[in-house]
């Protein structure tokens, strides 16, 4: 086994275990529900809290893999999320803080696990080359956002209502993970490319990546597919109870638990295919840079990864056209047809999340970490963002189509904009490179943008 | 394109393709119950 080979299956199975930490308590939300007498206001609270942490955090855990090497911060993640994940089997009242009170601010420490995304993607990012970083890292992010689908799937059946166990066999694995991660991992293929990223981990060098408008463009695409991939987690079981409630009873689903299991059945459609075949978006994206093919007329078509650029384009197109079709299949009311929809819907959903990370690590190769913590992490945002939009508009189908155009489109443009340089594109941004790192730094060729 | 692929790149693909597979199977299992419902036995 070569040592990159290692790397990258280390960096995949710890962000697995990240992610089924990370949707673990809302595998039992009806067991802690029941346990702790919840009500579903304080039920929606838990389950949304998982993702609160994930911007900053991962803004965070980026930059700190550049500066301390992504093998220490990963160990530092598992090992206190692992002890908290413990600590939670046996979650009771301190001080004023109630029982529940407790298990929700250590669940919530726990869910930060999400964050070592980042982590992994900077670490294969450092040994991987620039030909094959695609697959590389559509492996290791595809096989690892698995994890919360297998977490959803196989977690109620193997504990029932016994999340108390789970909490602990799950934090005890990860404490594991961390020994196995801490002995085997190496921060990168060669001394001087962790040096290089260690050195720019300056308030500059963040800065300077934080105003890229290329980072920007990219940080928008991941919110159309990773932001957009995680919305639709929490949002679809919902949105099948209640936009074909007729179909789902007239297919013999009656009493919540059957049309909760009937309706997470047809959404777990989305959670795999988004996954699933995000691998595979890496691989196109890798093929189409070694076929050359640049489409677009205005997108640049001159830099070297500029392939990968129109790849992502046609992500983002069909995603949005997958939306709309989302809504026209719902208003129309036929839940097969619906359940098809979804699936392509995934798809298109994984050649963004794939796409957009067979760049960060190239674009921004001698920054890894900070790149993908920032890109990673605000886009998480989106999250957030679209459940409440698709809840607040009256007709349940429409939400779709509204994010869309409200959102995709006006994103797709920034990105059309940003991408449109032929001269390299991080040069282009908020102030100037030798504003944000100083003299020796190559000055954009057409001053501040 | 010059570039050679390591040894991994061949058994990368076969991952890949795995699990695309996989996602097909939920895919089709999924559409099963949405045209049979309780008769898919799931629930």
């Amino acid at each position: 086994m070569t040592n990159k080979i290692e790397q990258l299956i280390l960096a995949t199975v710890a962000f697995f275990w990240a992610f089924l930490m990370w949707f673990s308590t809302a595998a039992f939300s009806p067991s802690i529900g029941d346990f702790y007498g919840l009500t579903t206001g304080q039920l929606a609270v838990l389950a949304s809290s998982a993702i609160w942490l994930a911007p900053p955090g991962r803004v965070l855990a980026g930059w700190a893999a550049d500066r301390l090497g992504a093998h220490n911060v990963f160990t530092i993640i598992l090992t206190y999320s692992g002890l908290v994940s413990i600590a939670s089997a046996y979650a009771s009242g301190i001080g004023v803080l109630s029982d529940f009170q407790v298990l929700f601010v250590e669940r919530m420490i726990v869910a930060s696990a999400g964050i070592s995304f980042v982590v992994g993607i900077q670490h294969v990012a450092q040994w991987f080359d620039e030909h094959e970083i695609g697959t590389a890292e559509g492996l290791y992010a595809g096989t690892g956002n698995v994890g919360a689908g297998v977490g959803a799937l196989l977690l109620p059946r193997i504990y029932g209502t016994n999340f108390t166990d789970a909490f602990l066999h799950l934090g005890i694995v990860a404490l594991l993970i961390a020994v196995v991660y801490r002995w085997r991992g190496e921060p990168a293929k060669d001394r001087a490319t962790a040096e290089t990223a260690k050195a720019n981990t300056s308030l500059g060098d963040t800065l300077f990546v934080w105003t890229r408008f290329a980072a920007i463009a990219l940080m928008l695409g991941y919110a159309m597919s990773f932001g957009l991939e995680i919305a639709m987690n929490s949002w679809l079981p919902s949105y099948y109870a209640e936009g074909f409630d007729g179909a789902i009873a007239d297919l013999g689903f009656t009493g919540t638990a059957a049309i909760q299991t009937a309706a997470g059945t047809f959404a777990a459609v989305q959670s795999f295919n988004a996954s699933l075949f995000r691998p595979f978006s890496g691989y196109m994206s890798d093929l189409w840079q070694r076929k050359g093919w640049t489409p677009y007329p205005l997108l640049s078509t001159s830099q070297p990864y500029s392939p990968r650029v129109h790849w992502l384009m046609t992500a983002l197109i069909l995603i949005t056209v997958a939306m709309v079709a989302l809504t026209l299949v719902g208003l129309a009311g036929i839940l097969p047809a619906s359940v098809v929809v979804l699936a392509v819907f995934g798809v298109t959903v994984s050649f963004g999340t794939g796409g957009v990370f067979a760049i960060v690590p190239i674009l921004f190769e001698d920054r890894p970490g900070t790149a993908s913590g920032f890109i990673g992490g605000v886009s998480t945002s989106g999250g957030i963002v679209y459940p409440l939009v698709y809840g607040y508009v009256p007709n349940i189908h429409m939400g779709y189509a509204i994010v869309a155009l409200a959102f995709f489109v006006p994103f797709m443009l920034v990105y059309l904009w940003a991408m449109r340089y032929e001269e390299d594109p991080r040069e282009h941004g908020f102030g100037s490179a030798r504003r944000w790192l100083g003299g020796d730094e190559t000055a954009p060729a057409g001053g501040d943008d | 394109m010059s570039e050679t692929y390591g040894d991994w790149y061949k058994w990368g693909k076969a991952v890949l393709y795995l699990e695309m597979v996989i996602a097909i199977l939920v895919t089709v299992f999924s559409l099963y119950m949405a045209f049979n419902g309780q008769a898919a036995g799931i629930a």
